[in-house]
């Protein structure tokens, strides 16, 4: 079982190049790596059988946050983005928000050195860490190009931008 | 029984200072607080480098199963039914506010039946955060 959690950024374009007519097309994006690419479309191959594309419900609220900014630019209409959530397809799971998962927050550092300097690690940013966290640290990768969440030692390894 | 908001504040000393509100230590009211609160109480703890994570969590828990407070989680079928509620939706897309805020409104307002809680909590919440 590998699954993948995704920080809002990545979900954006997750939601945009999703075509629920064709659940299981491969995805071509071209602003994320071609191993985080590969490993998304393995798990769409795969029909969620052996993982799943995961975001935590702060993700989708920040999208709504910011829609005009992030969705407006990639062509993700208002009525795509709630198909997504009332729909999504079989290898996506909105993880939830809850107790259990907020004790994983013990677990991440409050701030972080990146690029030579202290800087505080976002709560926001925090809480899609810890969704990957609950999903058990061996069997998840975090998708994300957040230059705070790529240098957190808790998630050493297992992140890909 | 009735249903009581639980404020930041008040859910912070009922965790912290076991402080419990006196309707709900007579066992006439439940109180209802959201997860956006636990975050934000955890969060305040963390930045002052004094981590209570566990403590706070666990405290919540055991008040939860004493049947004192209930902690409205979020899950996707929560978010479908409430973050596109014309009032939410109108009140937050596109006005960079704080997610947690958000997440507040969305965990308490009564979508449905299966949200057992009354519309009194939502509109007590509001009457402290607007």
């Amino acid at each position: 079982m590998n699954d993948i959690v995704l920080d809002t950024h990545i979900l954006s374009l997750i939601i945009s190049q999703y075509n629920s007519a064709n659940e299981f097309a491969e995805l071509s994006i071209n602003n994320i790596s071609q191993d985080l690419l590969k490993k998304i479309n393995d798990v769409i191959k795969l029909k969620g059988t052996h993982g799943f594309i995961i975001a935590s419900p702060i993700a989708f609220i920040e999208l709504a946050n910011q829609f005009n900014k992030i969705c407006h630019p990639l062509n993700i209409t208002l009525e795509k983005f709630k198909a997504f959530i009332v729909q999504p397809p079989t290898w996506f799971l909105i993880e939830p928000l809850n107790i259990d998962n907020l004790e994983f927050l013990s677990q991440v550092d409050i701030e972080v050195v990146k690029n030579g300097t202290l800087t505080p690690v976002e709560i926001n940013d925090a809480l899609h860490v810890i969704t990957a966290l609950a999903r058990g640290i061996e069997n998840v990768i975090l998708g994300s190009k957040d230059g705070t969440i790529n240098v957190l030692p808790i998630m050493q390894d297992r992140v890909l931008s | 029984m009735d249903e009581l908001y639980i404020s930041n504040n008040e859910l912070e000393n009922l965790l912290t200072r076991d402080q419990i509100p006196d309707k709900i230590a007579q066992k006439m009211s439940v109180g209802i607080s959201s997860i956006a609160d636990l975050i934000e109480i955890i969060e305040g703890s963390r930045k002052s480098r004094n981590d209570k994570t566990a403590q706070l969590c666990n405290s919540c828990k055991q008040h939860s199963s004493n049947g004192d407070i209930y902690l409205a989680e979020l899950d996707g079928s929560l978010l479908l039914k409430n973050l596109f509620d014309d009032e939410i939706w109108d009140k937050f897309a596109n006005t960079k506010s704080n997610p947690l805020m958000i997440a507040r409104y969305i965990s308490l307002k009564k979508a449905d039946e299966t949200i057992w809680w009354s519309d009194a909590i939502y509109e007590q919440m509001k009457s402290i955060y607007e």
